[in-house]
């Protein structure tokens, strides 16, 4: 397989908490004053900062970073609102999901800024600077002011898209586009060569745009070393005593020009199995999510063939023409690829899915899978038992919920109701705990004990006649009590002990009741009488 | 588990033992650990079921009776997943299934699903008979819901015939039992439990009155069912003492062999 040459998109929205609070503000009713010169702040460690102006507070000469007294001093009228930072963190993460109509792979690089992975796909949107200028052209439909650039590797890119000048040609505000070579440098002399135009690219550059600490920006400065192209010379031993190794501008330059690995990328997932159809002209179609269901599943499930994995996690994401998208997803018992099963588990659920303005492009995304190996069918040409009843509980947690359907789960416990839990058909297998020796216990629970009244010879004699549901139930026949002591270790003091009885009343139907308390246990009032439970 | 039959509709007359020996084996599936019918007249007598795969229906007599359970899962089969679905209602009203009591009658391995409705207790119903995996379909319906008629309950037995998974509809405080497309429909009540042997207060073995009042290939009829491994099942019956026999008393056969 030709290795594709790697190529990194990094998207900085430089304006993006104050773009945000404008939109909103507009919104509502007390839309402020165009004109008003109003910057957004937040708490520093020593009072309060700007953290992004408005236009017109740039002007007076506020910028973000600077205390919000010394901006005070030079503008007096300057208006403060505080900033909304998880907020903005949302929107970053509504945008990273979005982005993910450009590449798969897309993750958040610092608070205002993404990062896509687009080796090998940037020919799928007409070439790197058409894709380049679709982004910014999408976010400037939503609002938001972006600079991108696109190199080799993220730093560089991330180097360009924040400090390449605008005004100095639209090239080098994109970084280094190479308009033909999608391919990797193959010989020496190519790598060279595709190395020194990042190198030009970088040179102008000052040397923050390596994403040094500000104490080694400040350190270079008072070196004159101030552009990345001035750091080229220095040779390495010069250097390596004033920095720590981790902070080595060097061995920065190195990464930026991808002669060093980037040390770690914690965020990078492995890719998952997907499949992306893209439409020429976005469809209002109601439709249309079903019918691009039917295009994506063969598709998806051929990729899980090939690396013998089955799915457990199926999601159908379609992009909006305004940026937003809508995500439905199915989950399955056991891993599968078999495409009816998958295309029937999304199908009920694509008429939820609403065009709005249109639908431009559909994902199908495997979130969760697992290793499956061909299977091999039962003797009578039919799927295993197994596989059948997997596939049922599929088809009705998708229409009913997952929580919906259930298997029993029993757990270490004395208390009825703790002790058989139900757990989603849907989840793993939980390990089966063998369900203690215990008295007869009834064949049906209700959800909540419900209080009745009863007649029994105080202070602890056998019930006589209770009072459930406004029917009167004589008590014919009873055993117990079988004497349930409350979890101390997990309930708070005043839990109470319970005594259950097991009663069969005058027309022979047979009920499960306790007694919550005893007098004088000191743990509130009179004992307290429930129905549990209902005997077969 | 012994049924005793005391009316039968035919009005077979107590000495016919042919026709209702008959009777019993038609439908009739012996278990392994079932001790074997006696053969007497009246006693001994097996409750029918059909003979394949196909619609029951069961109503309770009273919405918070559920001696049924016992009944029910005296026909279910064992190994296979069952898939229990109940209605929201018939959980509010009689509870939902508590696994630790269904795994003292041997049933281990359940799906639940609780739906809102009967129209989707039908749907989940009818998924659940399409799947050769499992070992039965158990729908809970609550009072009378219109969906719930001729048509849709002949759909049920229709897909359980087909496919062969069994399908048990149980209706749950509903009045009178309408027009249906059950091939085998039941009535039960709990009545007074039989005496406990162990303590004279307590609830004894689960005592039914069944009511057959519709059957394909079979007689209707009423019994009486008593659930005799009920609660006992795990008691130690003492033995008998010891007792020492006379020395050198030996059986005359062993000395001549001697």
């Amino acid at each position: 397989m030709k290795k594709v040459r790697t190529r990194i998109v990094s998207i900085w929205l430089p304006r993006l908490s104050i773009e945000r609070w404008e939109k909103l503000s507009q919104g509502s009713d007390d839309a402020p004053d165009p004109d008003a010169r109003i910057v957004l702040t937040v708490e520093g460690p020593h009072g309060t900062l700007v953290h992004a102006p408005n236009d017109a507070a740039a002007i007076t000469g506020a910028r973000a970073g600077q205390r919000l007294t010394d901006a005070r001093a030079l503008d007096p009228a300057l208006a403060a609102i505080p900033c909304d930072l998880e907020g903005d963190a949302a929107l970053m993460g509504r945008l990273a999901r979005w982005a993910t109509r450009w590449s798969p792979a897309v993750e958040q690089d610092g608070r205002d800024a993404l990062r896509l992975d687009v080796s090998g796909a940037a020919h799928l949107f007409g070439g790197e600077k058409a894709m380049l200028d679709d982004i910014e052209a999408r976010l400037a439909a939503m609002g938001l002011t972006a600079r991108t650039a696109i190199a080799d590797t993220p730093l560089a890119a991330w180097a360009l898209a924040h400090f390449s000048r605008e005004g100095s040609g639209q090239e080098s505000g994109r970084g280094e586009l190479s308009g033909s070579a999608q391919a990797p440098p193959r010989t020496k002399e190519e790598r060279r060569i595709a190395s020194a135009a990042l190198a030009r690219a970088l040179a102008p550059l000052p040397v923050a745009a390596l994403r040094l600490p500000a104490n080694v920006v400040t350190t270079l400065g008072r070196l004159g070393l101030k552009t990345v192209a001035s750091l080229s010379g220095i040779e390495r031993r010069s250097l390596a005593r004033r920095f720590r190794t981790q902070d080595n501008p060097l061995d920065a330059l190195d990464r930026a020009l991808g002669r060093a690995p980037e040390p770690i990328d914690p965020q990078r997932v492995k890719l998952l199995p997907h499949a992306l159809l893209r439409l020429k002209e976005p469809v209002t179609d109601p439709e249309a999510a079903a019918q691009a269901l039917d295009l994506l599943v063969p598709d998806l499930a051929r990729k899980l063939e090939g690396e013998r994995l089955g799915l457990r996690c199926l999601s159908l994401t379609g992009y909006r023409l305004d940026g937003s998208v809508a995500r439905i997803e199915a989950r399955t018992a056991l891993p599968s690829r078999e495409t009816p099963h998958l295309k029937r588990l999304l199908a009920e659920k694509t008429a939820s899915m609403d065009p709005e303005f249109g639908f431009d492009a559909f994902m199908l995304l495997a979130d969760a899978v697992e290793p499956l190996d061909p299977a091999q069918d039962a003797l009578d040409g039919g799927e295993p038992d197994g596989v059948a009843v997997g596939r049922l509980v599929d088809r009705i947690a998708t229409r009913l919920g997952p929580q919906a359907v259930t298997r029993p789960r029993h757990r270490a416990s004395h208390m009825p109701e703790r002790a058989s839990g139900w757990a989603s058909a849907i989840a793993d297998k939980a390990e089966e705990k063998p369900a203690p020796l215990q008295a007869p216990r009834p064949e049906r629970l209700l959800d909540t004990p419900e209080a009745i009244s009863v007649l029994y010879a105080t202070p602890e004699g056998l019930p006589r006649r209770f009072v459930w549901r406004r029917a009167v139930h004589d008590i014919k026949k009873v055993e117990g009590p079988e004497r349930i002591a409350p979890e101390w270790w997990r309930e708070y003091r005043p839990a109470r002990l319970r005594d259950y009885y097991r009663v069969e009343d005058q027309a022979g139907r047979r009920y499960w009741i306790f007694r919550e308390g005893l007098f004088g246990d000191g743990r509130g009032g009179d004992p307290a009488w429930y129905i549990h439970g209902l005997f077969g | 588990m012994i049924a005793s039959r005391v009316e039968d509709r035919l009005s077979i007359a107590a000495g016919d033992l042919p026709r209702a020996a008959e009777l019993a084996a038609a439908g009739d599936v012996v278990r392994p650990h079932e001790p074997p019918p006696d053969g007497d007249a009246g006693v001994g007598l097996r409750v029918p079921r059909p003979a394949s795969p196909t619609l029951v229906e069961t109503f309770a007599t009273h919405p918070r009776d559920a001696g049924w359970t016992r009944f029910l899962a005296a026909q279910l089969p064992r190994g296979k997943p069952l898939l229990w679905v109940q209605e929201r209602m018939a959980i509010l009203e009689a509870g939902r299934i508590h696994p630790p009591g269904l795994e003292e009658l041997g049933l281990l391995d359940i799906i639940h699903v609780a739906v809102p409705d009967t129209p989707r207790l039908l749907w989940t119903m009818e998924e659940g008979l399409r799947c050769p995996g499992l070992g039965g379909v158990i729908g809970e319906a609550w009072g009378e819901h219109a969906r719930l008629d001729f048509t849709a309950t002949r759909r049920l037995a229709f897909a359980s015939e087909q496919h062969g998974v069994a399908c048990w509809l149980m209706r749950l405080g509903a009045g009178a039992a309408n027009l249906s497309g059950a091939r085998w429909r039941w009535r039960v009540e709990s009545r007074p439990s039989a005496p406990n042997p162990y303590n004279p207060r307590a609830p004894g073995a689960t005592r039914l009155m069944l009511d057959l009042f519709r059957a394909r290939g079979r007689a209707p009829g009423t019994w009486e069912w008593a659930d005799e491994e009920g609660p006992d099942q795990d008691r130690l019956d003492l033995a008998a003492a010891p007792v020492d026999r006379a020395v050198g008393e030996i059986e005359p056969r062993q000395r001549r062999r001697a």
